[in-house]
């Protein structure tokens, strides 16, 4: 079963990131979830929305940011950005951040520490990232 | 972001979260400061910093090396919770020196 708690689409700029982190956390938080939980949501729909800005608004694909959050079988959030990119060849890129000294590129390994599961479409220009919020939601 | 001293030790005051909307601004006033002053060692006084980011790392990372080509240092002092959480995630705690208190990472303690 599944339920949507959130669904806006917004321009691709800075600005919208922290409006639509707060009225996610807001809808989330009507589940009363976990500390952990809540900060895995933050972060992780942070860095994404930050690499859709940052990626995806190429000046072709200029555009919008759609970002879900649902409830899945009762006990897991499933947060869904997407952008209007041409997307990124995910199955080719090393999350690793092996090298702790580099400015960029750890966001992606800093969401799979945090969360169950991330996963991209086969485009590469939406993410899915599914917190389990604990058996006492089953 | 404001500059004091502390127990004779620079120590650069950082308010408000440092992510991806405001990380590039940060950087640049942050280096600006340490340049202006020619210091060296510095302590990042994270108290009054809500949140961080990947790109808030980032900055860290960038004010480190910065520090580090002139023979400098940057201690990071007072992070809270959750900005604590992500330097753990990002494995900066085995890299860059954190106290938990502006005191501590001024010798006052």
């Amino acid at each position: 079963m599944k339920q949507l708690l959130y669904s806006s689409s917004v321009e691709g700029k800075k600005e919208n990131i922290k409006p639509v982190v707060l009225d996610i956390l807001e809808a989330a938080s009507s589940l009363k979830p976990g500390e952990d939980a809540l900060f895995s949501l933050e972060l992780s729909l942070r860095e994404l929305m930050a690499n859709a800005i940052e990626h995806g608004m190429t000046t072709d694909s200029q555009g919008d940011i759609l970002v879900q959050l649902r409830l899945e079988k009762g006990r897991r959030i499933v947060l869904q950005v997407r952008d209007g990119g041409e997307g990124f060849d995910w199955k080719n890129t090393d999350f690793s951040c092996s090298d702790p000294y580099l400015e960029k590129g750890r966001g992606i390994s800093l969401i799979s520490s945090l969360v169950n599961e991330i996963s991209f479409n086969c485009r590469g220009n939406e993410a899915k990232v599914i917190i389990d919020l604990g058996a006492e939601y089953g | 972001m404001k500059l004091v001293k502390k127990n004779g030790i620079d120590v650069l005051e950082i308010q408000g979260e440092i992510v991806f909307e405001s990380s590039n601004d940060i950087k640049h006033r942050a280096k600006e400061i340490l340049e202006e002053g020619d210091l060296k060692k510095v302590v990042i006084d994270l108290q009054n910093v809500p949140f961080i980011d990947s790109s808030g790392v980032g900055v860290l990372i960038s004010l480190f090396k910065h520090q580090a080509e002139k023979e400098g240092e940057i201690v990071l002092a007072a992070p809270t919770k959750k900005v604590s959480r992500v330097l753990e995630l990002t494995r900066m705690d085995k890299i860059l020196d954190i106290h938990d208190t502006v005191e501590a990472a001024v010798g006052e303690v």
